[in-house]
């Protein structure tokens, strides 16, 4: 058997062995005959360890090989062949040092918590539900790891984008978790809108979304892309934007912390390692577009440094330890991506793998914090050593107390979002809706001359509660209704 | 008392909660290893420093960044301990070892006149030793030289488990959340020593003196027993702490077996050397959310002689508290004595349970699987939530909510009067927060309190179903087992 076969079988078997997985638990559960718990997480384990092998001896032949660049074609899905608007879909996996390792370590940390939460869940009515999650969640890691053009990974970011909010609200029967995965999905739209249209420009500059056009043919990281530098800018923030919101960087970061409304395995492995990194993968993919505008990459800086610094303010004053482990990723995080911004970029996929490996740890020993406390109090000897931070040295007391405040409020970045991005966006809403029912009106008014307003108001299709008082802006602002409104708005944002 | 063992840093008190305790009882490494434990405990210091840097550092920038370059390393516990928590726990517990006292000692004799915290201060009187080893004997009915044998093993308990915020609730409520390991070790030094037991012998309570105590803990959660002060142990009585070790060593492992069958992940066919392998790597596994059921399903509390309950199948529901009555003084002291501590105690833990049941979400902690804690105090649920009190629905699950039933082998005046003079006592028992019943051995009787009387009960049935084991009147089950007699046969001893 030749090596290119060998790595076909592999290439197959490390994206098959997550898929198939999704398929066996999506299926029974589909007729009605959802696996035993045993089963499931049997299933897991083998399919965990055929990818994983399977990635392992890819890595293997590839070193043995010296061979930095393997494509596993799935095919063209989608052709339409036209002179000018060509648009072909095509299906196809690339092991390069930069998916290897992400895949590997997909494959660790995802395996270790789906042992960790087949006995942490036993019993849980959600069992089979977070299990299905998982599978996508994994099916999509691998898919965006591996993928070899955009609208590959965009399928996968998809994947983990849909579990990872559905995750958040795992525990569906109280409202806090609904609402915070709500919130999070709601952050995840705006970044995947960023990328679709940074995907559709990508399309029409170079005619096909596969990376290796787009960065020249070299494998990772030594390609370079040959779009003009304007162009570079304008995909780079968008895709900036869509790495932002996927990974929580500012000022995106009120999310991060509400993700933890989850079961303890998958706010670890979600967003405290894999779902977080998936921003700054997102980036070190398409690093040679950053190598192609300085302005770009002094952007990717400051957004890093900025989210590092806030992260490690607000990580300091939470006051409980799913929180202040959030914010801590998150300052990795920045860090990260400055360095993709940097250009170093071994370095930090190197950072992203271990602060991975370390925060899951963290999260999920989270629940031994107090014993931790005590052991290390008996350990010292004494309490804990308090030492006086260099700020409090150096900063006086009205200062610190604005950063404290400043830390405590998570940087006002919700409000921000919530004042200035999402009030005129339902401003600009209603005031559409308004000038629909205006223009229903018109048009129905004519026919239904006998009917009386209230009759009229309460057809009313888009809001129940609010009568033809709806017309008048000064009644909007008084009226009881708008109240409920508002009401039914923040349960949406928050 | 207040304890500080030798790896502590700070004193605890190990007593019910409502007590404030005067007495300070320290361990500390053996003379002979003292130099030697000085550099373990310098060695202690340095790791814990070095650990409590990495901590916090992991979540600063600077620290951060280090840590996250070097954290592929994390990868290796991680792994290790969610695949394989009973290796993982091993490795752990031999790397500990190293920087331990291999051998300490309980200060406990007082040199000063005034119990306090420091040196010189430590410990009891032998008087005050005297009280409580008298008091501990003649409530468990040990006074007499007649029913007191070679070996006394006296035991606390607590239990060990894992990334569980909720650890104290599974340990010795009358220890204030704490384990009585140390509780019993110093009890049996106290009866250990010649001069306490010569002050015994004036009072009336003599101690043979070839009777040797030994305290152990028992870890309720992995069923492990450790020993205390072995090598103080007299020669001859080798070979009897030898068997009975053998003893509790099969008890252990049948009590997990019997435990197991609560356990879902556990197979119903397992052996009792599986079961206690079972429990072990239970208590060691940070994923596991039921690490024991502790208490749960508590129905009854039986004070009495041990010869009422032995060879009873009480599916482990019942608290068994030993008291003899024919060696009680004409107006029951000690029942009386005893009763002001177990009807509280127990009635406390029943309650417990019975509102975390009947509404997990008001006064449990609902689902622990959220939970996320807060401010070095408590948990809240998920990212924002109230302070969640009360038990988690992975420790009552099973609990079947009842109000606890005392029966206890006395009379109906002695218990009335008991009644009418503890005002702690008659609000649980008056206030129907509990029930109580007599029960009379010369009579044959049982009487139950109802509506501030005793009227007498009869049984629905007589018959109780008589097993060889008790092996073979669970087998197959999982849910509740009503009560049954294990034929003498059955037992190997």
């Amino acid at each position: 058997m030749n090596p290119d076969r060998i790595f076909q079988i592999c290439g197959i078997c490390v994206v098959a062995s997550p898929a198939v997985l999704l398929a066996v638990f999506g299926l029974t559960s589909l007729i009605g005959r959802p696996l035993s718990e045993r089963l499931l997480a049997r299933f897991t384990e083998a399919a965990v360890i055929l990818g994983l092998i399977s990635a392992v001896s890819v890595l293997v032949m590839m070193l043995a090989l010296d061979t930095r660049h393997v494509t596993v074609n799935f095919g063209n899905w989608v052709v339409i062949p036209d002179a000018k608007q060509h648009f072909h879909f095509h299906l196809k996996f690339v092991f390069d040092r930069l998916s290897v390792p992400f895949v590997i370590l997909s494959f660790v940390l995802c395996g270790t918590i789906g042992a960790f939460a087949s006995r942490y869940l036993h019993r849980e009515p959600g069992f089979h539900r977070f299990f299905i999650c998982y599978a996508f969640f994994l099916l999509g890691m691998i898919v965006t790891s591996l993928a070899g053009t955009i609208e590959t990974l965009f399928f996968g970011w998809e994947l983990v984008g849909l579990s990872s909010a559905l995750l958040v609200a795992f525990f569906h029967e109280r409202l806090n978790p609904i609402r915070n995965g709500l919130r999070v999905w709601t952050v995840y739209r705006i970044a995947d809108a960023a990328f679709l249209v940074a995907a559709i420009t990508l399309h029409h500059l170079t005619g096909g979304g596969d990376f290796d056009g787009l960065m020249g043919s070299g494998a990772w990281p030594e390609g370079h892309a040959t779009i003009p530098e304007n162009s570079a800018l304008l995909v780079g923030c968008l895709l900036l934007i869509a790495a932002a919101g996927k990974s929580a960087l500012v000022p995106f970061s009120g999310w991060l912390p509400r993700a933890m409304e989850g079961p303890t395995p998958s706010s670890a492995v979600f967003y405290g390692s894999l779902s977080v990194h998936l921003g700054a993968f997102l980036l070190l993919r398409v690093s040679p577009i950053l190598e192609l505008s300085t302005t770009l990459s002094v952007i990717v800086v400051l957004v890093g440094v900025t989210s590092a610094i806030f992260g490690a303010l607000a990580a300091r004053v939470q006051t409980d330890i799913k929180s202040a482990l959030a914010f801590a990723s998150l300052t990795q995080v920045g860090i990260i991506v400055a360095e993709i911004g940097l250009g170093f970029r071994y370095i930090a996929l190197i950072h992203i793998i271990g602060h991975a490996c370390l925060r899951t740890l963290q999260l999920l020993r989270a629940p031994s914090l107090l014993h931790d406390y005590h052991t290390l109090e008996n350990a010292i000897g004494t309490h804990l050593p308090r030492r006086e931070s260099l700020r409090r040295r150096m900063l006086n007391d009205s200062v610190r107390n604005w950063f404290y405040r400043f830390a405590l409020e998570r940087g006002y970045l919700d409000l921000l979002l919530d004042e200035y991005v999402v009030r005129p966006f339902r401003a600009v809403f209603k005031w559409c809706n308004r000038m629909e029912q205006r223009w229903v009106h018109f048009l129905s008014a004519s026919e239904r001359t006998s009917v009386s307003q209230g009759d009229l108001g309460s057809c009313d299709p888009f809001d129940g509660n609010n009568d033809s008082g709806e017309f008048d802006e000064m009644q909007l602002a008084t009226s009881r209704a708008s109240n409920e409104v508002a009401d039914s708005g923040k349960q949406e944002m928050n | 008392m207040y304890y500080r063992g030798v790896t502590d840093a700070h004193f605890r008190p190990l007593c019910p909660v409502n007590i404030k305790p005067r007495h300070y009882v320290t361990e500390e490494p053996t003379y002979s290893v003292a130099r030697m434990s000085e550099r373990q405990a310098a060695t202690r210091r340095r790791i814990g420093r070095a650990t409590h840097q990495a901590h916090m550092g992991s979540r600063t920038v600077v620290g951060g960044l280090l840590t996250g370059l070097l954290g592929s390393l994390a990868a290796f516990p991680l792994v290790a301990r969610i695949l394989f928590p009973r290796t993982a726990a091993r490795v752990r517990n031999v790397l500990g070892r190293i920087v331990r006292p291999s051998a300490t000692q309980l200060r406990i004799e007082r040199l000063a006149d005034t119990p306090g915290e420091h040196n010189g201060h430590l410990g009891y009187s032998i008087d005050e030793m005297a009280n409580i080893v008298e008091g501990g004997l003649r409530s468990i009915g040990l006074a007499r030289p007649e029913k007191i044998s070679q070996l006394v093993l006296i035991c606390g308990h607590g239990s060990g488990s894992v990334n569980n915020p909720h650890e104290s609730a599974y340990n010795c409520g009358a220890c204030s959340g704490g384990r009585g390991g140390p509780n019993a070790r110093a009890f049996s030094q106290m009866a250990n020593d010649h001069r306490v037991r010569g002050k015994l012998t004036e009072r009336g309570l003599a101690i043979p003196d070839d009777v040797h105590f030994i305290g152990g803990y028992h870890n309720t959660c992995d069923d492990s027993l450790t020993w205390f002060d072995l090598d103080q142990l007299p020669i001859r009585l080798r070979s009897v702490f030898e068997r009975a070790q053998a003893v509790v060593d099969d008890a252990r492992a049948r009590s997990a077996k019997e435990r197991c069958r609560r356990f879902a992940s556990a197979p119903l066919g397992i052996t009792p050397g599986e079961a206690l392998a079972h429990v072990e790597g239970r208590s060691e596994d940070l994923s596991q959310a039921r690490p024991e059921y502790n208490h749960a399903t508590c129905a009854l509390c039986f004070v009495g002689r041990r010869e009422w309950s032995r060879n009873l199948f009480l599916d482990r529901r019942a608290f068994l508290t030993s008291y003899d009555p024919t060696q009680d003084g004409p107006n029951s002291p000690i029942l009386e004595r005893l009763l002001q501590a177990v009807i509280p105690v127990c009635a406390g833990i029943s309650l417990e349970y019975y509102f975390s049941t009947v509404d997990n979400e008001a006064y449990g902690c609902g689902n622990k699987l959220p939970h996320n804690l807060t401010s070095l105090l408590g948990v809240m649920t998920g990212a924002s939530s109230d302070l969640r009190p009360g038990l988690a629905a992975q420790m009552v699950e099973i609990h079947e909510p009842m109000r606890l039933l005392f029966v206890v082998d006395s009379t109906s005046e002695t218990m009335l009067r008991i009644i009418e003079t503890n005002p702690a006592i008659a609000q649980l028992v008056r206030g129907e927060w509990v029930q109580l019943a007599v029960f009379q051995p010369e009579s044959a009787r049982v009487e139950l309190f109802a509506h501030g009387q005793f009227v007498a009960y009869s049984a629905e049935s007589l018959n109780l179903p008589i097993v060889e084991t008790s092996d073979d009147w669970t087998r197959g089950y999982r849910d509740h087992l009503g009560f049954a007699s294990i034929s003498t046969k059955g037992i190997r001893v």
